[in-house]
């Protein structure tokens, strides 16, 4: 089962196999939450949108066709528009994002620098529009490709690109603002 | 390849070329080389990066798949419809189940359906002769549109 190809285990799924399922989630369970977290801004809203993405993965197995998009692209698109709609809601509350505390082995002074431009970074992201946000996951820390995201978003491969540059021109603007004169230089 | 393509590219993937469009990168890595400028440009670009690498997010804990395998468990799947299902979806709908184990109280249902449609049947084609040969050219052009696709000729 561990040479089956994500697309193979699907296969499998439709057929109720549930170790295929387990398998499956086994391999893209790590990245659904790291996407997911740096989409909604929080780990428990991140473990609920996976949660039912995968859920999603599992009910209607029968019915998927491949349609030439791999499981992958498809999955990401899943579970970034289960994002969207999870931040959509009202009274949704975005923050708690610092992720990884800091590498302990650094020095404090450093630590504390490390922890609050991570702080810094988690809120400038969290203020980003929707659609910069996730174009951003994908393409910076999921590294796919900018014509993988495009699928995945549905859009052409210019406007991912100018998504990503109005991202990053805001967040330098915005850490710039949260991280003072000491970043002002640098970026 | 120019400095300007070098800059967008970098403004929206970063500095870090394995970042950049595959079909672009080996063409604009030689302008690293080439161009002093070209570092200047990325200079701000790398300590974005830097800022944004710094935001890792933590591994999930392995009782979310047990949990999400779990809840699976408890899920039906969902199958595509066959036509025949569909068929029998309607006639629930017509004569909604009592209790009874569906097969048992389907099959009456659809025998008493198919009685009904061929009495209706039998007094249509014993009802035919009433109709005078005028009437019944009528109704055939009517069905099939002869008499227009004549009358374009």
């Amino acid at each position: 089962m561990h040479d089956l190809s994500d697309e193979g285990l699907m296969a499998n799924i439709a057929d109720g196999d549930r170790g295929a399922f387990q398998h499956l989630v086994e391999r893209h369970l790590d990245r659904a939450v790291r996407l997911a977290q740096r989409i909604v801004g929080n780990r428990s809203d991140a473990e609920e949108v996976v949660q039912e993405a995968f859920l999603r993965v599992w009910t209607t197995a029968p019915r998927w066709r491949l349609d030439g998009a791999l499981f992958r692209t498809w999955f990401s698109r899943v579970l970034v528009n289960l994002c969207i709609d999870r931040k959509r809601r009202p009274g949704f509350a975005p923050l708690e994002a610092a992720g990884d505390p800091p590498d302990p082995a650094m020095g404090a002074e450093q630590r504390l620098n490390q922890s609050q431009e991570a702080a810094a970074v988690a809120a400038a992201v969290a203020e980003l529009p929707e659609r910069q946000r996730a174009v951003l996951a994908l393409c910076y820390w999921q590294e796919m490709s900018n014509a993988e995201a495009a699928d995945v978003l549905s859009l052409s491969v210019g406007a991912v690109e100018s998504l990503l540059v109005r991202a990053r021109r805001t967040l330098r603007v915005t850490l710039k603002a949260r991280l003072g004169h000491a970043m002002e230089e640098k970026l | 390849m120019t400095l300007n393509r070098l800059q967008q590219v970098a403004e929206a993937y970063g500095a870090d070329p394995r970042r950049w469009p595959a079909a672009e990168r080996q063409a604009l890595e030689p302008l690293l080389a080439q161009h002093p400028a070209a570092h200047a440009l990325l200079r701000g670009e790398q300590n974005l990066d830097r800022l944004l690498d710094g935001w890792q997010v933590a591994p999930p804990d392995w009782a979310l798949e047990r949990r999400i395998v779990a809840v699976a468990a408890m899920a039906g799947q969902v199958r595509p419809v066959r036509p025949w299902q569909r068929l029998a979806g309607w006639l629930e709908l017509l004569w909604p189940g009592d209790g009874l184990p569906r097969g048992r109280l389907l099959w009456p249902q659809v025998a008493g359906l198919a009685a009904a449609a061929m009495i209706g049947f039998l007094v249509g084609i014993s009802d035919f002769g009433a109709f005078d040969q005028a009437d019944a050219t009528g109704l055939d052009d009517a069905l099939t549109g002869i008499s227009a696709v004549g009358n374009w000729q």
